[in-house]
């Protein structure tokens, strides 16, 4: 089993997460995320920041979950590279992510993302394997 | 309700135009805009399903349509034009896309062919230094406190003007004035401030640019006079939109139209075309929000462009005066707007969605600027880097036919990752100035998957426009130094 991999779309581009279980998948798609933003063995673990969150189902909450990391990304310049969730039932979560502040010389920024889309959102799990589509606005 | 899996039936209408018949959830037909090659391409994605999906929405009126420089987007297509009944219809987020009020500007001046070419990199190295782009950048002279961003947000365009920071004049020849009216700063969340507060005057990355380029050849003699276009004269366009704050008030209405679709009971294709009722409080909401982002958006462009002048006078030593330096026209090409047309003969407030379209009036509309009331309003269409860009004005037609709506580029046909496998081992950077044309880009990325390449020809799509009729062609330019996010 990959933790993720990219795939192809005409403007944009998707990931593809797996995970054991449930809070593997969304730190896996964390990871996903943050790959395709940065070199993530550039990134040390200096800071963490606690998110809780409740929505109406796990599709949305995956897509609020990493909206919520590319938020803390653009608005405290920080890279994230470890996804701990602590809780995670329903539509509600609590995670602990890990990162440091960007740093010009250290780090390298590979992509810009715009945001996480609810386009085409799913998650199913088969043969005890979680996986999620997610589509990132480039 | 589930999204089209397959792809719906297309049936050629005309030489330019194909529609997807009515079926299944369809509240009306789509249309799109294409000849038989261009529809082929189009054929390749999924983008017609999302032009069937669009037209199963409630209050839709008139059809659901596609510019031929449609391609696959979340949700909505890109390249898309949707108008809903005001009192029956919704507004929908992702109709409008991310990148709120993301628009091109176009400015035109006296410098000859002849005086650029020997200042070209220097203008390009100076316009590299003068505007930001890239990841994280952004001038140290521009600092907003909360009030003054609010107060931007409310004003658009005209904010930066008191501010020393753009030109008086320009405002007419900016859509809407450059203010969306009804801009609420209460509508936008903490978050959405604290992403967009340090990216004003910000190109940003991706797609956007700004092109120093030449008027290579004039189709409308009477038109390019009345927007002051003169063969082999310099021209410059920005491409930009509401950076941060735009993303940020779209994921957040997305979020508050997720719920609002389940307590209107409105059924979804996708949850990318989550919607409210126009009138509703969520609705509302949503466009206080977007009016606020689209400002932003108007602002940018023009602090933009005064930096562009700024550049000049370095470079050249002649003010913008001395040169000429007028803004052609502005155009917003992601927004919704409340517009009045004619649906079946009677007059109608309607809220068009353009999600990678333009607004397109043609001459005599009240809402095209008085020095272009003869010709109809200035369209504008870039292409990618390597190839050129179109001017072209709105026609009766688009009227009756696409809410006054064209195309707004190019349209990608090449995923990033293709471009980027197609561009291996060659150096784009080389291969452009072989063709006269000199690029800074803040990173290599960027530029590898912006390729030409990864284009469709943008004069296959305006030839589709103006075979159409919908616009005509004015003039064309070809890109001489280019800035790219």
């Amino acid at each position: 089993m990959k933790a993720f991999t990219f795939f192809e779309h005409t403007a944009d581009v998707g990931i593809l997460a797996q995970g054991k279980t449930l809070g593997k998948l969304f730190s896996n798609s964390a990871t996903a995320l943050f790959d395709f933003i940065t070199d993530l063995k550039s990134v040390e673990k200096k800071t963490t920041r606690t998110i809780e969150l409740e929505c109406y189902d796990r599709e949305e909450l995956l897509v609020r979950w990493l909206s919520e990391l590319l938020f803390i990304h653009e608005a405290s310049h920080l890279l994230l590279v470890h996804f701990d969730i602590t809780f995670i039932r329903g539509g509600r979560l609590r995670a602990e992510a890990s990162g440091e502040p960007y740093k010009e010389g250290k780090h390298q920024i590979f992509n810009l993302v715009k945001a996480v889309t609810y386009h085409q959102i799913k998650i199913h799990k088969e043969h005890g394997i979680w996986t999620a589509r997610i589509i990132l606005d480039v | 309700m589930t999204e089209n899996k397959t792809l719906p039936h297309v049936e050629k209408i005309d030489e330019y135009r194909y529609r997807i018949p009515k079926t299944g959830n369809m509240n009306t037909d789509g249309i799109i805009y294409a000849d038989e090659e261009m529809m082929n391409d189009i054929l390749t994605d999924d983008s017609i399903a999302q032009v069937a999906n669009v037209a199963c929405l409630p209050g839709i009126v008139g059809n659901s349509i596609a510019m031929p420089d449609i391609h696959w987007g979340y949700g909505f297509p890109i390249g898309g034009v949707a108008a809903f009944d005001v009192n029956e219809g919704v507004v929908s987020p992702g109709g409008v896309g991310y990148d709120i009020n993301c628009g091109v500007r176009l400015l035109k001046s006296d410098i000859e062919k002849g005086e650029m070419k020997k200042n070209t990199g220097r203008l390009l190295d100076v316009l590299f230094r003068n505007i930001p782009s890239g990841v994280g950048s952004h001038r140290k002279d521009l600092k907003l406190s909360r009030k003054e961003f609010e107060e931007m947000m409310e004003k658009g365009a005209s904010w930066a003007i008191q501010k020393g920071l753009g030109d008086r004049d320009d405002l007419a020849c900016i859509e809407e004035e450059g203010k969306i009216q009804g801009a609420e700063p209460d509508a936008i969340s903490n978050k959405a401030f604290e992403r967009g507060k340090d990216q004003l005057g910000t190109l940003g990355s991706g797609n956007h640019f700004v092109e120093v380029g030449i008027v290579s050849e004039v189709y409308d003699e009477t038109a390019a006079c009345a927007m002051w276009l003169h063969k082999d004269t310099v021209t410059v366009l920005v491409h930009t939109g509401s950076r941060g704050l735009g993303h940020q008030v779209c994921d957040d209405s997305i979020v508050k139209m997720l719920d609002a679709s389940r307590k209107y009971g409105i059924a979804l294709p996708d949850r990318q075309l989550c919607c409210a009722p126009i009138k509703s409080p969520e609705g509302q909401a949503y466009l206080s929000a977007m009016a606020c982002a689209a400002n932003f958006g108007f602002t940018n462009r023009e602090i933009i462009t005064h930096w562009v002048r700024e550049t000049f006078l370095e470079v050249f030593r002649k003010s913008p005066r001395e040169i000429n330096m007028r803004l052609v026209y502005d155009v917003a090409h992601n927004v919704a707007k409340m517009e009045t047309h004619t649906v079946k003969g009677a007059q109608m407030k309607v809220c068009v969605h353009r999600k990678g379209a333009t607004r397109a009036f043609p001459a005599h509309h009240t809402d095209v600027p008085s020095q272009y009331a003869d010709i109809g309003q200035p369209v504008l269409v870039p292409g990618d880097m390597g190839r050129c860009s179109y001017v072209l004005v709105g026609r009766e037609k688009s009227l009756l036919e696409s809410f006054g709506s064209s195309c707004h580029g190019a349209g990608r046909v090449m995923s990033r990752n293709q471009a980027k496998k197609v561009a291996r081992g060659r150096s784009i950077y080389d291969e452009l100035k072989t063709r006269g044309i000199l690029v800074k880009a803040a990173s290599e990325g960027t530029l590898v998957e912006e390729i030409p390449d990864a284009y469709k020809n943008v004069s296959h799509v305006v030839e589709i426009v103006h075979g159409a009729g919908i616009c005509t062609k004015v003039a064309k330019l070809k890109p001489l130094a280019v800035v790219k996010g």
